[in-house]
């Protein structure tokens, strides 16, 4: 695939990110139809796929979800941003059936999550933070046992073509590189055919280049019309896929609107960035063009 | 990598019907199971250190103590009957608890200690009556009935009566190798259970691993039945194997049924299974869990009979040890493999490790955990 064709342009070619030109290949089973609402039609009108309503967990004393409530409509990546510590992970690991709440309610794909943890597990998708996989397994023999926990059967090799790791489906995944271990996870998140994703900071402690290959990846899921939930830290990411997001602090959400309404309603507030920050690229624009966009994650954590 | 031609449409991804259409949950179940032990085969065939562990360590230990034939430097187990208790005699058997060659067992009836004799605990017995003394040596234990009759003789010669000498040959020769492998069988079945499952569990659940399988519709009951029934088969032929070496390279003698012994391996593969479940479900890191299977294991090892008779225990000893798991397995494989015993005469300790499969599988379902909060 045409990864290398980000190297060719210079500074001014990349700016905007959103006009790459990524060519994305022939649609495998593992690729949607797009469903996704055209731009402008009033997604509210649909009933939303996630809602959670005043969710809250306690670990002992301390509180990590104080109060959680909001939507998200079908085909939405919905962005989770807030410092370490904020609740993040434990919001989407209750919606994914992984842990209990304290209270509230929470609805997925129109499954009780509080009362009916196991059945979510089922329909939607999944990329953890510090989890793995087994060692001793191909990467194309554990997407087949994934598919046998789901009862679905697996074709690997299209599934590995979605993330672009075809070429090593015979690598264990202690093999990989950072970016391509995140990548394996996103396929095994895709065994299933989710229609709803939760991806747990995907990007995060990638190199650039991996980091933008997995924006492309999300990118993908979103023209598909798949519904993300996607936490991250990086504002860029935030910023370039999704439709809104909810900024968590200290186990509550103290903002969700779309990103450019947020900045919006920040310079409204009278907000003004100091002068010397005005650029027209960042040292990531200068790293992108000296070092190029091509994935660098042949084997440097290989045998 | 080119865009290459586009892959045949599979009808599940039609917009009509985008998921494949789920199977019952009962044949899911059936199948997540199948599929997952046949990948823990594949995964342990795979790793070269569980190989090692599992299966090439117990022949090293066995090789070890078979050339060394470390059996010979235990003591002799002397049987005594005192029928008279007179001055005399009560003197004879003082003297002869002070022997550091032999240990000595009183016994309470002549018949109790000769059926003693007969399926190997004694190496020789005496008994003392008005008639004069007689000694009974067991003819397949030739080297420790020796020294027996040596401390009888020396200590009860310069009293009145020779002592009258039989020597009961059941015409089996065994020796310390044919004692020594129903010993390392059950060594090598807790080694399978509890160390291995102890290691692995804590090491998968502290990658996360079982992390990323929570949030599968995987059950814990199957996940851990898919564990349970690969260990089971790895138990079954790491028994056959060491059965096998025992036979061809040591030439031992097996005078019970082979199926049994590796039944009551399997047996015991169980039991140490659902204790290693059970101990992990509590235990964090491979680093604590290395010192917690070591307090567990090593005292089992010394005290169940793994490499020497229990015989030299002293008897509040006896009683703690009579129940440890590993004693029953140790002692049902060697009354199988050892003395040819059949199936009832082995109910002791087939019971005593069913009760320990009861209590330790309940407890490994109970504390098991996908991960710690």
């Amino acid at each position: 695939m045409g990864y290398n064709d980000y190297a060719s342009g210079g500074i001014l070619g990349q700016i905007p990110y959103a006009l790459s030109p990524h060519a994305r290949p022939a649609r495998g089973p593992y690729d949607r139809p797009s469903t996704r609402a055209p731009a402008g039609v009033a997604v509210s009108a649909i009933a939303p796929v996630i809602e959670v309503d005043g969710l809250r967990k306690s670990y002992g004393e301390r509180v990590a979800v104080d109060g959680v409530s909001f939507a998200v409509q079908p085909g939405e990546v919905l962005g989770i941003l807030g410092p370490n510590g904020a609740g993040k992970t434990t919001t989407v690991e209750i919606l994914e059936g992984l842990r209990t709440a304290d209270g509230g309610a929470a609805r997925v794909a129109g499954i009780d999550v509080l009362r009916d943890p196991d059945a979510v597990k089922g329909v939607v998708g999944v990329q953890l933070q510090a989890s793995s996989f087994f060692d001793q397994l191909s990467l194309a023999e554990l997407l087949e046992l994934f598919g046998a926990l789901f009862g679905v059967a697996v074709d690997a090799h299209a599934l590995l073509r979605r993330v672009d790791l075809e070429d090593r489906a015979s690598s264990e995944v202690r093999r990989l590189s950072g970016g391509q271990q995140q990548r394996f996870a996103v396929a095994a998140a895709l065994v299933n055919r989710p229609r709803i994703l939760f991806l747990d900071e995907p990007t995060t402690g990638l190199d650039p280049q991996a980091r933008r290959h997995m924006w492309d990846l999300i990118r993908s899921f979103r023209e598909d019309g798949t519904t993300v939930v996607l936490t991250t830290h990086s504002m860029e990411e935030a910023e370039l896929l999704c439709d809104r997001v909810a900024i968590m602090d200290a186990g509550r959400i103290v903002a969700l609107d779309r990103p450019a309404a947020l900045v919006d309603a920040l310079l409204g507030r009278g907000f003004r960035r100091p002068a010397a920050v005005q650029r027209e690229a960042t040292l990531e624009d200068v790293f992108l063009d000296l070092c190029g966009h091509g994935l660098r994650d042949g084997d440097e954590h290989g045998a | 990598m080119s865009i290459t031609a586009p892959p045949e449409q599979q009808p599940a991804a039609s917009p009509q019907s985008p998921a494949p259409r789920p199977q019952r949950p009962q044949s899911r179940r059936v199948g997540a199971r199948r599929t997952l032990l046949v990948a823990s085969l594949k995964m342990f065939y795979r790793n070269k250190h569980s190989i090692f562990w599992t299966l090439l360590l117990p022949v090293i230990i066995l090789g070890v103590f078979a050339l060394l034939d470390l059996g010979g430097g235990t003591t002799a187990q002397l049987g005594v009957v005192d029928e008279v208790h007179t001055a005399q005699s009560l003197k004879l058997v003082a003297q002869l608890q002070k022997s550091d060659l032999v240990s000595v067992h009183i016994g309470d009836s002549l018949a109790a200690e000769q059926s003693a004799l007969s399926n190997g605990d004694r190496d020789a017995v005496l008994v003392i009556t008005a008639k004069g003394d007689a000694l009974t040596l067991n003819g397949a234990h030739s080297r420790e009935a020796d020294a027996a009759r040596l401390v009888v003789d020396s200590v009860a010669a310069p009293q009145a009566s020779p002592v009258a000498v039989t020597t009961v040959n059941n015409g089996r020769d065994q020796g310390y190798t044919d004692f020594l492998i129903p010993g390392i069988i059950a060594l090598s079945v807790m080694q399978t259970g509890l160390f291995t499952v102890l290691y692995t569990f804590v090491h998968l659940r502290q990658r996360g691993i079982l992390r990323r399988l929570k949030a599968t519709p995987l059950r814990a009951a199957d996940f851990l039945a898919a564990q349970v029934g690969t260990r089971l088969i790895l138990a079954a032929a790491q028994t056959l194997i060491l059965i096998l070496i025992a036979l061809l390279v040591f030439r031992i003698h097996i005078y019970g049924s082979v199926l049994w012994l590796l039944l009551i391996a399997v047996l015991g593969a169980a039991v140490f299974l659902a204790l290693g479940f059970a101990i992990s479900g509590s235990t964090g890191s491979v680093e604590s869990a290395a010192p917690i299977a070591n307090a567990i294991g090593l005292p089992m090892i010394v005290l169940s009979g793994v490499f020497f008779s229990r015989g030299g225990m002293p008897g509040w000893l006896h009683g703690i040890t009579d129940v440890l798991p590993l004693t029953y397995l140790v002692d049902a494989l060697r009354h199988v493999s050892y003395d040819g015993w059949g199936l009832l005469d082995l109910r002791t300790d087939l019971l005593g490790l069913a009760a320990w499969l009861v209590v330790s599988g309940a407890l490994a379902v109970r504390l098991f955990r996908w991960e710690l909060d």
